[in-house]
């Protein structure tokens, strides 16, 4: 244990923990026996998470990036509720209930009373969002506000009112796992003359259809409208592009979706396209809709972006 | 910890096993055990979680009918070394919402937790969507303070504690269902979605069969979103004149075409989610429908997962 003045007590403290406070509880604290005792114990007995003087739980729900399909509560109440150990071997029940914006997200950090941690609960008591949503990272750090890095990370996951999180048994997942939340998105008209740029506001945006009308002026030309996503107008990939030139003075709905082919729509002015199947967008991104041989005149309406959202 | 322990005692059977362990262990000898021995007396409960007197059993069930039916089963060793066995079996749910129900609990260490979908006949993953935690008190609206096992059991898988995981409502295959609409002469069909649900639309079939007056028809099928939205729609390649009856197959990643029999195959968005609830719904537009043309045998299939 080196030899410092501190390391003769029970507790070695981070070299960023500097509270007298805390000092001072270190140094009170009696040396604990070997950590490998001889006899062991069987297997099994108390799971329990050790919380010493400077052990702070921290809790951080990601704000939604993004539109989403569900209309969202104005506010959303998440109740962190979990069981410690006191030194005295009395369990202390305690909960730490917060209301928020779905937009805003939440932080917040809780010193713990010194014990043994037996379990923790995540549970989203407001109805109404889905999962993929609102992402949720707890666990026990050694420092108060800011967000600090943890020293140990309990729950992470996505958080919804039927699928609470918990410590033990949870599982630990990254932000990108499941199937994301479905998106979808109706920008403004952006007036004619004017092309579309949807910029990707969450961490990974997967677009799954595209669909728009193009009305096209008097002006005599062959239009195409075609769905890309890149940097700055700079087409990265081609999502999705139809094989057809649209004539002056007309209204052509198209309709670009994952597993579609490209071909025209007959009598029925609906126009079908592909766009490429899994690709997901990340923040930072945007989604064009382009026309080649687009005039002044013409004008993209009622424009429907449907996607898959990871917040 | 120590305190507990202390506290827990056994019964005859499981003092007689300890008893027959230790004679083995003297009859190996130390060296047989490898770097380290393990204590024989005082052994702890292979449990992680210790129910004390205001500890109850929080059950959350998600079905789709009101006479599903949900059996838990719990094993507790109580402080006097005895053990428990208790079971519940839940029925007349409220459908396509959050049932919940309260156990008192014994107090002692939780040894085992089982959860098995007690309906009769087969029940396909997706279709009931149970949770089992533990609450503090036994107020309604108390959060989980720990979240045992949660999943989608059916009649050949049951859920478990310690051993399973905690799995969140939309992983895995949904629950694969068919809905129909019946719609009267002259009317489109529209087919809703509870709720509370996410949806992926693999199918829909539907006949039209048009009356003698004479117009041509062109349905549009539509997918629209909580607010009535319009997030997708598709047409026919042709329409549809008088005195004819076609039916109409929309699919994931078909190519838009017709055989010779006047059956229209209609591409669906691949891997399209819908939000179900408000008026949220996949509907038929049919421009120029006559007072007695005919929507029949609309049939939809679907998955779904419980999502709030």
């Amino acid at each position: 244990m080196g030899t410092s003045p501190a390391d003769t007590s029970g507790i070695m403290l981070p070299a960023d923990v500097t509270a007298a406070a805390d000092q001072a509880a270190a140094q009170a604290a009696p040396v604990p026996s070997s950590p490998a005792p001889t006899p062991v114990p069987l297997p099994g007995g108390v799971s329990a998470f050790p919380v010493d003087f400077c052990t702070n739980l921290q809790c951080q729900i990601l704000p939604v990036g993004g539109a989403v399909a569900a209309a969202l509560p104005a506010s959303v109440t998440v109740m962190v509720a979990g069981k410690i150990l006191n030194s005295d071997g009395s369990i202390t029940n305690c909960q730490w209930p917060n209301t928020f914006a779905p937009s805003a997200g939440l932080y917040f950090n809780s010193d713990l009373a010194p014990g043994y941690l037996l379990s923790i609960g995540v549970t989203l008591q407001t109805a109404g969002i889905p999962s993929g949503a609102l992402f949720c990272v707890l666990g026990l750090c050694h420092q108060s506000a800011p967000p600090q890095p943890l020293d140990a990370v309990l729950i992470s996951g996505y958080v919804t009112s039927s699928n609470p999180l918990g410590w033990p048994s949870g599982v630990l997942h990254d932000v990108g796992d499941g199937p994301g939340c479905p998106v979808y998105v109706y920008p403004a008209n952006p007036g004619a003359g004017n092309l579309l740029a949807y910029p990707v506001t969450d961490l990974y945006f997967q677009p799954t259809a595209v669909t728009f009308t193009l009305n096209t002026s008097a002006v005599v030309a062959g239009r195409t409208p075609w769905v890309f996503y890149g940097f700055a107008g700079v087409a990265y990939w081609s999502l999705g592009i139809t094989s057809l030139s649209q004539a002056a003075s007309s209204s052509n709905t198209y309709e670009f979706s994952q597993g579609s082919g490209t071909m025209p729509a007959g009598l029925t002015s609906f126009y079908v396209g592909p766009i490429a199947t899994g690709v997901r967008l990340v923040s930072g991104m945007t989604l064009y809709i382009n026309v080649i041989g687009f005039q002044a005149g013409d004008a993209l309406i009622n424009i429907a972006i449907q996607g898959n959202a990871w917040t | 910890m120590p305190e507990m322990s202390k506290a827990v005692t056994f019964n005859e059977a499981q003092a007689r096993f300890i008893e027959r362990l230790m004679r083995a262990c003297e009859s190996r000898g130390k060296e047989g055990f490898g770097l380290v021995r393990f204590e024989m007396d005082s052994v702890q409960p292979p449990s992680t979680e210790y129910l004390t007197r205001d500890s109850f059993l929080q059950v959350n069930i998600w079905p789709p009918s009101a006479v599903d039916s949900i059996t838990v089963a719990w094993k507790i060793l109580s402080s006097d070394g005895k053990l428990n066995v208790s079971q519940a079996t839940f029925t007349n749910f409220t459908p396509n919402a959050q049932n919940q129900y309260l156990q008192p609990l014994t107090e002692g260490f939780l040894l085992s937790l089982a959860v098995t979908n007690s309906n009769a006949g087969t029940v396909h993953r997706g279709r009931d969507f149970v949770q089992v935690g533990i609450q503090m008190g036994p107020a309604a609206g108390t959060p989980f303070y720990r979240v045992l096992i949660s999943g989608y059991p059916t009649h050949v898988s049951a859920l478990g504690w310690p051993e399973g995981s905690v799995i969140d409502s939309l992983t895995g295959p949904g629950w694969l269902q068919t809905s129909t609409n019946a719609p009267a002469a002259g009317a489109d069909f529209s087919i809703a979605f509870s709720q509370y649900t996410r949806i992926w639309i693999h199918s829909l079939s539907a006949t039209l069969a048009t009356s003698a007056t004479v117009a041509n028809r062109t349905p549009v099928f539509e997918l629209l979103d909580i607010s009535g939205n319009v997030v997708w729609q598709i047409a026919p390649t042709v329409v549809q004149a008088a005195s004819l009856v076609y039916v109409y197959n929309l699919g994931e990643a078909l190519t838009l075409s017709a055989d010779v029999n006047n059956n229209k195959v209609i591409p669906l968005p691949e891997e399209v989610y819908i939000y179900g609830g408000g008026s949220a719904a996949i509907k038929s537009v049919t421009t120029n429908i006559q007072a007695a043309d005919q929507w029949s045998n609309v049939m939809l299939c679907i998955e779904q997962w419980y999502d709030q």
